[in-house]
């Protein structure tokens, strides 16, 4: 049984006009990856906020390995690394010293702190840009700096809140590649994103969130075998009546069609040979498709499902 | 009208700074023209201030207090002798004189009898010096039997020569109220460079960072529309400030408008306004940062009101910073407001200048502008 | 101890490297000096001049008057007196029947017309005199150099010497994590606030009291003022000026939110104050000290200008104790103010 490292319950913020989060509840077990998903403004950052104790809350509470967190927690801070939405590093230290300075708040030792140090840079990749400022990095470069800030005394708890927003796709795999390592190395990660790819790719579990509320919890199958939809069909013909479409519906197993442009996307409960079905219904019809795949669902059609909404922008 | 429309929406959103920073300095202003129409005096009356400390209260030391009150202004002084340097030093004083207790025995005697603070580098000096040695000299020369004949000495005294003053044109008397008007505007010239590079500044400094969207859309506008409305966006401001200032002389004021010859300092200000507004612009191209625009707005109010003769007047400046300040608008500015004219035609040229001023910022305010879109 | 001076080193580096931070905060009130100095440097040292008297040609009082030895003699003919008064050749005139001619009023031709009316009021006297009486000074003179002008560049000094206030403001956006991210990551850390501001106040310190020191120098080397002639005193009077401004910085950063808007509440704060102890021109301080002068008393910039002049021109003490009772006591306030914002170390938003 691996321990919990961190527990939130019916955590409640209100911003003068909003609620950002609304009996949020959340558990985190030691060596997870847990990704925190759901569109921008849902409350993901606020919940990290408020987790470590730097924003107020109005009601629940927060435990971190096992102790209630506050303000002058400073054994628990020792143990977290946190890396923040907006790059936060000193404009006018390089990227070394910046790296050097956040270590030497948890690492008192010389020697250590120079290995880590190393370690950090080499981990990120920033070793030919040791001498450079932050202000001459790319936006990749600086997420990265931003990273190794964050990661560099080897915390056992990781917070990483949005990553790679407005990352190249290059630097972008070196960062989840990264993550991967930090995990493997021992660290428990709690990840946020808006990006479905990535959490699907990377989390050993996740925790669709929505108007600060959890609305569900699981690793990627257990979450998609929670929805209805099990398999969707994409299909374009060249010519469709809509009694046609009528008529589709009467296939085994189809839930819903819809139309989005020239495709149709007719979704299947489970069930078996869909596609073929499917095939035979359009040899029967004498119908002519240009293209037509099968897809498994994704978790935007789990959030799609949970609330009407596409995760995507 | 998106630029104007966001520019304004910016400003509004900073107005308690922007209101607290004109309240601060139009304090000031006030303060500084109440206290100019005494100020002028001093230059034109040739009265010495002097404390006077009476240690003796003889008859001759209440003859001589008497004689140099007739001449002189006194002003209240405590014994005290920190006190007394310290208001030679900070000239509240030209002297301070105290009359000791053997005043009359040393007088007689022909002896060092009284004691002066003053400084020695200066006329002022002297002429006090020479109004007690001849009050005293007097004095003794009707000594007799043991006493003076002040009566004779005090009759001697007010004889007085017959000073015919040559005219040399521009020295009429000022009215106390066009002192007013006069400190008051040459100093809200200050106030003027000062708050318009600092709140622009600021407003600019917000409208850049926070609106990167919105400079993405703007990006597509023509060059000039851009600069042009955020000009208008700046003007609208300025104007607002400037405002501020001629609405409260004509509040104070009131009635005694009348007095003087109001136009001038009107159009003289709203001229120099705009040729700030320009500068503004010009700097708001150049720099963005905040601690070089806070920097440039205390360096260039401060700089070019003391070289100009903000606060103390042109005539008594040395030639050389007259001509330093002749580069800068605030020179023109205060020229006019200073001069004793009867009609504008007669300071066509200094409004020339300051509008010239204004086109040269102008143009390279858009120079830099321009090159700062193309990096 | 170490994470005391690692901070400071780090935080210094990020404080310096700030180039136009760095450059305004030195180069500024040199520049600022320099057009003082452009302005007032001609009237900070008074010199008397021989006073020039016309008189007519063979006049009679040629005589009197060049006994006198601050008075110089010139003979002009009356057509051509306009031109030398235009050029400044003479201060006044004097016919022979003692009557005086000037063309403006002013403190020459005022001791002018007193001698003139001595011999008058000595005639009018009418005692037998022998010339002697006049040759006695009666007079003892104390000689205080007057310098009403220096107020200002004392008061520029007492300016500048709390512009650790800009400093300060940045240092508490460094830690109030509603101010900034770099906050945000800081407060996750072990690192105690307290220790972080500490550092930043050192840094903040000795970064402005270079500056101060730059000026100093530029105005006693360069321009040529000597303002110092008690330079413990002095040092001490600067010194808690800087202590002043930073600590005011740090209560104007945590108290707010706005950036740009805090650097201009701090500039407008000490520029109202430098005009108060009379930066723009001595007289406002005189008509301050004439009507409010509590509020010179409790004015950190005047305390510190005042105690400035008073140390090195009158070389008197007799108020600095006070001035230093007062800097010491707002600094504690605004400490103390400053920690009740400080205190509260999670947000209601970030």
């Amino acid at each position: 049984m691996k321990e919990m490292i961190v527990k939130v319950k019916n955590v409640v913020k209100r911003y003068s006009e909003k609620l950002a989060l609304d009996h949020f509840n959340m558990e985190v077990k030691e060596g997870e990856i847990l990704g925190l998903l759901g569109p921008n403004g849902c409350g993901k950052t606020t919940a990290i906020n408020c987790i470590l104790s730097l924003l107020n809350f109005d009601k629940g509470e927060i435990q971190l390995f096992g102790q209630k967190m506050t303000p002058n927690s400073y054994d628990i801070k020792r143990q977290i690394g946190l890396v923040p939405q907006e790059v936060s590093v000193f404009e006018n230290l390089t990227v070394r010293e910046n790296i050097d300075y956040f270590c030497g708040l948890y690492v008192d030792d010389k020697n250590t702190r120079r290995r880590y140090v190393d370690e950090a840079i080499e981990f990120v990749g920033l070793k030919d840009y040791v001498k450079y400022y932050p202000k001459k990095l790319s936006g990749g470069l600086k997420r990265r700096l931003n990273i190794a800030c964050g990661i560099v005394h080897k915390p056992k708890l990781i917070f990483l809140d949005e990553p790679t927003v407005a990352v190249d796709a290059q630097s972008r795999n070196f960062i989840l590649e990264g993550i991967r390592k930090l995990n493997q190395e021992g660290s428990t990660i709690i990840y946020t994103t808006h990006y479905l790819e990535e959490a699907e790719m990377l989390c050993s579990r996740i925790i669709i969130m929505d108007n600060g509320k959890d609305l569900v919890s699981g690793t990627t199958e257990e979450l998609k075998a929670m929805i209805t939809t099990s398999e969707k069909i994409v299909v374009s013909f060249l010519s469709l009546e809509d009694e046609m479409i009528d008529s589709m519906h009467k296939i085994p197993h189809v839930v819903d069609i819809e139309k989005k442009g020239e495709d149709l996307i007719i979704k299947f409960e489970n069930g078996n040979n869909n596609l073929s079905n499917l095939i035979s219904f359009i040899t029967e019809h004498k119908l002519t498709y240009r293209k037509l795949y099968s897809q498994l669902p994704t978790l935007n059609d789990v959030f799609l499902e949970l609330t009407g909404r596409e995760l995507r922008d | 009208m998106t630029v104007y429309k966001y520019f304004i929406k910016v400003a509004l959103k900073n107005k308690w700074i922007i209101i607290m920073y004109i309240t601060i300095f139009f304090v000031m202003t006030l303060l500084n023209s109440t206290d100019a129409m005494k100020r002028e005096e001093s230059f034109v009356e040739t009265r010495l201030n002097i404390g006077i400390i009476d240690k003796s209260m003889s008859e001759l030391s209440s003859g001589l207090r008497e004689y140099l009150e007739k001449e002189n202004n006194i002003v209240d002084i405590l014994e005290d002798e920190e006190y007394i340097k310290e208001q030679i030093f900070l000239e509240i004083a030209d002297a301070v004189i105290i009359i000791p207790e053997d005043f009359d025995q040393k007088v007689v005697n022909k002896k060092e009898a009284i004691l002066i603070y003053k400084d020695d580098r200066k006329p002022q000096a002297l002429q006090i010096e020479n109004q007690v040695n001849k009050f005293l000299a007097f004095a003794n020369i009707t000594y007799k039997d043991g006493r003076f004949e002040l009566e004779d000495v005090k009759e001697a005294l007010n004889e007085s020569v017959e000073v015919q003053l040559l005219s040399s044109g521009d020295s009429y008397a000022r009215t106390g109220v066009d002192s007013w008007f006069r400190f008051y505007y040459k100093f809200t010239g200050y106030v003027i460079i000062g708050v318009y590079i600092a709140i622009i500044g600021l407003v600019m400094s917000d409208f850049r960072d926070k609106n990167v969207d919105n400079r993405r859309k703007i990006s597509s506008k023509r060059f000039l529309d851009f600069n042009k409305e955020m000009y208008l966006g700046q003007l609208t401001l300025a104007a607002a400030v400037t405002a501020v200032f001629i609405v409260a002389s004509m509040l104070i004021m009131g009635k005694k408008l009348g007095e003087v010859y109001y136009i001038k300092y009107l159009v003289n200000l709203i001229v120099f306004s705009f040729s700030i507004l320009c500068l503004t612009f010009l700097i708001s191209n150049i720099t963005r940062n905040k601690y070089a625009i806070t920097a440039l707005s205390t360096v260039l109010s401060l700089g070019t009101s003391f070289i100009s003769g903000v606060m103390v007047p042109q005539e008594l400046l040395g030639d050389k910073v007259l001509a330093i300040a002749k580069f800068f608008p605030m020179y023109y500015f205060v020229k006019i407001n200073d001069s004793m004219i009867k009609s504008l035609l007669e300071v066509r040229y200094e409004l020339f200048m300051q509008l010239l001023f204004a086109v040269v910022f102008l143009l390279i305010g858009l120079i830099f502008s321009k090159r700062a879109q193309k990096a | 101890m170490s994470h005391f001076i690692r901070n400071c080193i780090y935080q210094g580096k990020n404080l310096f490297r700030e180039g136009s931070y760095t450059f305004w905060v030195i180069l500024y009130p040199i520049i600022l000096a320099t057009f003082f100095y452009a302005a007032f440097g001609g009237m900070m040292d008074p010199s008397f001049e021989d006073l020039k008297v016309g008189v007519e040609e063979n006049s009679g009082i040629t005589h009197v008057l060049e006994e006198i030895d601050f008075i110089n003699i010139y003979e002009v003919s009356k057509d051509e007196l306009v031109q030398k008064f235009e050029n400044d050749e003479i201060d006044a005139f004097v016919d022979d029947n003692l009557n005086l001619t000037v063309n403006k009023s002013g403190i020459n031709q005022t001791i002018i017309k007193e001698v003139v009316e001595q011999i008058k009021q000595t005639i009018k006297l009418n005692r037998p005199i022998d010339g002697s009486e006049f040759s006695v000074s009666y007079v003892l003179g104390r000689d205080q150099e007057s310098n009403s002008l220096t107020v200002i560049f004392y008061s520029l000094i007492a300016m500048v010497s709390t512009y650790g206030v800009f400093a300060g403001v940045e240092t508490a956006s460094l830690i109030q994590a509603n101010l900034s991210n770099i906050a945000i990551r800081i407060n996750s850390t072990p690192l105690k606030k307290q220790n972080f501001l500490i550092a930043g106040v050192m840094v903040s310190l000795l970064l402005n009291l270079f500056a101060n020191a730059a000026l100093l120098l530029f105005i006693n080397y360069i321009l040529k003022i000597h303002l110092f002639n008690n330079i413990k005193y002095s040092t001490i009077i600067i010194l808690l000026g800087n202590l002043f401004g930073v600590i005011l910085g740090i209560f104007i950063g945590v108290s707010n939110k706005k950036s740009s808007t805090k650097t201009l509440m701090a500039i407008a704060i000490t520029l109202l104050l430098s005009f108060f102890s009379g930066m723009m021109g001595p007289w406002i301080k005189v008509m301050i000290d004439k009507h409010v002068p509590f509020l010179s008393r409790v004015n950190p910039i005047s305390i510190m200008s005042n105690n400035l002049y008073r140390i090195n021109f009158l070389g008197s003490t007799k108020s600095l104790g006070e001035g230093v009772i007062i800097l010491i006591g707002y600094c504690i306030m605004l400490l103390f103010a400053s920690y009740l914002f400080l205190r509260r170390k999670s947000y209601d938003s970030i």
